[in-house]
């Protein structure tokens, strides 16, 4: 029983017009004490609403259909609003993609680390300050003192960002989730950010699930990688394995389609996924992945691919001649 | 459009406005068009064919006047509406596209003007051009336009920063091309909303001219003149002076419910997935 | 040998708003060959859109030359849904820079789009397939020269090689220049002939695609090549300073771990390398 997240065969439905559409379909996966997990995935995969499940802040036409979610032991899938703010102020930390639109333009950076520190203890101004200047050194700002007096606009993208990580930390929650914390910044902000994650997630032991669009961030970060496709988990597993040896096809082809620095003009051929992405509009029982997949059967379309694992390494695909 | 049907108020809204609006076209060629002579021996009336409302403290037929009186109110600021949409859009649209000196000038300009009270730019309107059906229009028009050309001015500059117009830029079209094939077509919704809301404005700004005798008198039966008129025998015949409030109150909140729904209609959040 | 199509000399742009000027562009000057592809990368602010809306007349330039020999110059944009009209139809789009409508359904098919998709409106393509309206539009005028402002940033990834996959048969077929620009130096690496590092409005450094990516020779580039995310492999790390003071001269002064007196106060002379390899900086 260390595991910090666990969810089990989630569903969720969206309510549109149209009828019930299904944004997750039998969602499994586990996060260990200390371990960072990487979610992959383009748009529409279901990787936002899995964040949104998760911190229980679905919009009001869409609903978990079965499934649970259970966080450092505790099932908040039919929790009441009580309970769940109570879960959200103690055990969870969000990092969001825009800090600037998380972070609150009216009040210095001070006042919000006063506010939210008071959620959970009841510190003194001048003890909630020493607590979130002492946060904020840890996460790599040295003037904290003179940071903590100004406005979220008066700081620079990656300065926010590392308040925002700090701002998610101070109450020491047992699961941090990042979603794309790093994409509106530039690329070697964006690796100041990582290893700081790193190292604060090493440091003190924390429990990162980490959601971005690409593997290759996935790789920089992550212990263990979870690609979304359509809704569905298509595959999971540790870094290395993921990267070296792809089973779904979907893996293998995003691995195979993206330029990368190593190889210059003409030495590589770029392998493009044919098709177009999955919208769970045009819902399936099937496999999200089988009007694209090169190898795809008539089975593929309309049965759900079971999850096969092999060492911890698990892949929903139908392909039994891969393994 | 179907968005629009599918919105059962505002459709409601609609029908009861056009009827109204037909009324007061078409009885008044019925014959009912008698506002002024006075029938002493025929004062309030019993209820007939001739006289649908019966008639008021001088024998006038109350339907009549109120018919009538919707070709002031209604007309009268549907050309004030139409005038300041107009030249509003115009404005509004030139200014934002071209910026410079001349989006300066009409901003401060508009600013200006809406700090002053619209009574007074009417009445200063009338003063220096004159007492008169026309340049009440204008008036009310030029008092209304500020607000016009600042919304569609705001909307013009969003549109004009998406890169399609750039690309049009490009490909070698002319500034007259991109702003009636690109920008008009992307702030269409503005204006269609910005007219109706205008024309809501403009009746109510009508009928405060006309119950504070500014640019219409009597024995105009402008419906806020009407309310003026009779206002001394609120006691005793209250119905002369809340059917001409009511009808402004129809008329407006049926506008105010075309526009929502307009705005409702032409402004489709799509349904959000990520 | 290389035939030259477009000669850029000490260009300059300064933006001016309420809190001041900025130069987006500062003195800047580079040679445009024929048939290559160009990539220009740097973070955000480094000025590297406004040289390609510069380069296509979209922004008026304070001084400097840009003489060009191409029979035509065009834009392809970053963000798919922004730059078609929402209300005009695929085919309307492609055919606005066209004399005869009918040469449109060519310019669709020729992008990989179906002739079906002619009567769509734009809310009903994907990210990818838009992008692809906006390479046919930007075709329909025969240019030899295109900026490609960030064409697959704003993609998914499933989209992107696809993407790029055309616009390099597109410069097979045509013989197009191509102006790339991208933040994604992955991406840089895999399309073009030379690389243009840029940082605050100047160019600092400049050479063939695999120089620049395995031999870099100034400070930036070694910085920026460091924090490139890519999987097993070995990166040098590269630690640089946390300073704010304004430079006159090398605009990654503050930053640069061998900065000496002479780079806050003068700008760097050109430096050239074998194989037209061109790199700005005191200290090399």
């Amino acid at each position: 029983m260390n595991n910090i997240l666990e969810i089990e065969k989630l569903n969720v439905v969206y309510r549109i017009p149209e009828g019930r559409r299904h944004v997750l379909r039998d969602v499994s996966l586990e996060l260990k004490k200390g371990e960072i997990m990487a979610v992959v995935g383009e748009s529409g995969c279901g990787k936002s609403t899995l964040v949104n499940t998760i911190i229980s802040l679905l919009p009001s036409n869409a609903m978990i259909e079965s499934g649970r979610i259970i966080i450092d032991g505790k099932d908040i899938t039919n929790a009441d609003s009580y309970e769940l703010s109570s879960v959200r102020r103690n055990r969870l930390g969000v990092v969001f993609q825009d800090p600037f639109s998380a972070l609150d333009p009216l009040y210095t950076i001070e006042k919000q680390f006063h506010e939210t520190i008071r959620l959970t203890e009841k510190l003194s101004k001048a003890e909630s300050h020493d607590k979130a200047a002492a946060m904020l050194r840890a996460c790599g700002i040295k003037n904290a003192e003179e940071i903590m007096k100004k406005y979220p606009h008066e700081l620079s993208g990656g300065l926010r960002q590392r308040v925002m990580i700090a701002m998610a930390l101070i109450n020491d929650p047992t699961l941090v989730i990042a979603d794309e914390p790093t994409t509106a910044l530039d690329v070697t902000i964006q690796k100041e950010i990582l290893q700081l994650l790193r190292t604060l997630a090493r440091e003190r032991q924390l429990t990162v699930l980490f959601i971005t669009h690409s593997q290759d961030i996935a790789f920089e970060i992550a212990d263990r990688i979870t690609v979304f496709y359509g809704g569905r988990i298509v595959e999971q597993g540790t870094r290395d394995d993921l990267f070296s040896f792809p089973l779904h096809p979907y893996t293998q082809a995003l691995l195979n389609t993206i330029p990368s620095i190593r190889y210059g003009k003409n030495e590589r051929k770029l392998m493009p996924i044919e098709g177009e992405i999955f919208s769970f509009l045009n819902e399936t029982e099937g496999c999200s992945f089988a009007p694209r997949c090169p190898y795809a059967r008539e089975s593929c379309f309309n049965k759900a691919p079971a999850v096969r694992e092999y060492n911890g390494h698990k892949c929903a695909c139908e392909m039994e001649e891969k393994w | 459009m179907k968005r629009f049907l599918h919105n059962r108020v505002a459709l409601a809204a609609l029908i009861i406005f056009t009827l109204l609006l037909l009324s007061c076209v078409v009885f008044p060629l019925l014959g009912y068009s008698d506002y002024e002579s006075l029938h002493l021996d025929q004062q309030y009336a019993p209820i007939s064919l001739q006289h649908p409302f019966s008639t008021d403290n001088l024998g006038r037929d109350f339907f009549t006047r109120m018919m009538v009186g919707g070709r002031y109110t209604l007309g009268l600021s549907l050309v004030s509406t139409v005038l300041a949409v107009l030249f509003g859009t115009v404005i509004g649209t030139l200014s934002a596209y071209k910026g410079g000196l001349l989006d300066r000038i009409v901003v401060s300009l508009c600013e200006a003007l809406s700090a002053v009270p619209y009574i007074l730019i009417v009445i200063i309107i009338e003063v220096a051009l004159g007492w008169g059906k026309g340049y009440f229009s204008l008036a009310i028009a030029i008092a209304r336009m500020p607000s016009v050309i600042q919304t569609i001015r705001a909307a013009v500059l969003s549109v004009r920063e998406k890169e399609f117009i750039s690309a049009a830029k490009v490909l070698g079209k002319s500034d007259w091309y991109i702003i009636t094939r690109h920008v008009m077509r992307n702030v269409y919704s503005t204006i269609l909303v910005q007219f109706c809301s205008t024309y809501g404005a403009s009746i109510v700004a009508c009928s405060v001219l006309g119950y504070l005798e500014i640019g219409i008198s009597s024995p105009v039966p402008e419906w806020g003149r009407m309310v003026a008129d009779y206002f001394h025998l609120i006691q005793s015949r209250g119905h002369l002076v809340s059917i001409p409030c009511l009808f402004i109150s129809v008329s407006v909140l049926c506008i105010t419910m075309i526009t929502n729904g307009l705005r409702d209609a032409l402004d489709p959040k799509e349904y959000q997935h990520e | 040998m290389k035939e030259t199509l477009i000669e850029v000399r000490d260009l300059t742009k300064t933006f001016h708003s309420d809190e001041g000027t900025t130069r987006a562009i500062d003195r800047i000057s580079f040679d445009l060959y024929k048939g290559e592809t160009l990539g220009v990368a740097g973070e955000s602010g480094c000025g590297k859109t406004t040289l390609g809306r510069c380069l296509v007349s979209l922004e008026s330039h304070d001084s400097g030359t840009i003489t060009s020999r191409a029979g035509g110059s065009q834009i392809i944009f970053q963000d798919p849904y922004n730059s078609v009209d929402p209300y005009w139809t695929i085919e309307r789009i492609v055919a606005e820079g066209l004399k005869d409508r009918k040469d449109a359904i060519t310019l669709l098919e020729k992008v990989g789009l179906s002739r079906n998709e002619k009567d769509s409106y734009p809310h009903e393509l994907s990210g990818g397939q838009l992008q692809r309206v906006g390479i046919a539009r930007a075709l329909s005028t025969n240019p030899d020269f295109i900026v490609c402002d960030e064409p697959v940033s704003a993609l998914d990834v499933s989209y992107q090689s696809k993407i790029i996959s055309l616009l390099e048969d597109l410069q097979e077929e045509e013989g197009l220049t191509y102006l790339f620009i991208s933040h994604d130096l992955a991406v840089v690496r895999h399309i073009a002939d030379r690389i243009m590092i840029m940082y605050g409005g100047q160019i600092m450094e400049i050479g063939n695609t695999d120089e620049i990516i395995n031999s870099p020779l100034h400070p930036y580039t070694k910085f920026l090549l460091s924090a490139v995310p890519a999987p097993f492999e070995k990166k040098k790390e590269f630690q640089v300073l946390d300073d704010d003071t304004v430079s006159q001269g090398c605009p990654f002064a503050p930053r640069c771990p061998f900065r000496t007196e002479k780079c806050f106060r003068e700008r760097c002379e050109r430096q050239d390398r074998a194989n037209g390899h061109l790199v700005y900086c005191h200290n090399i």
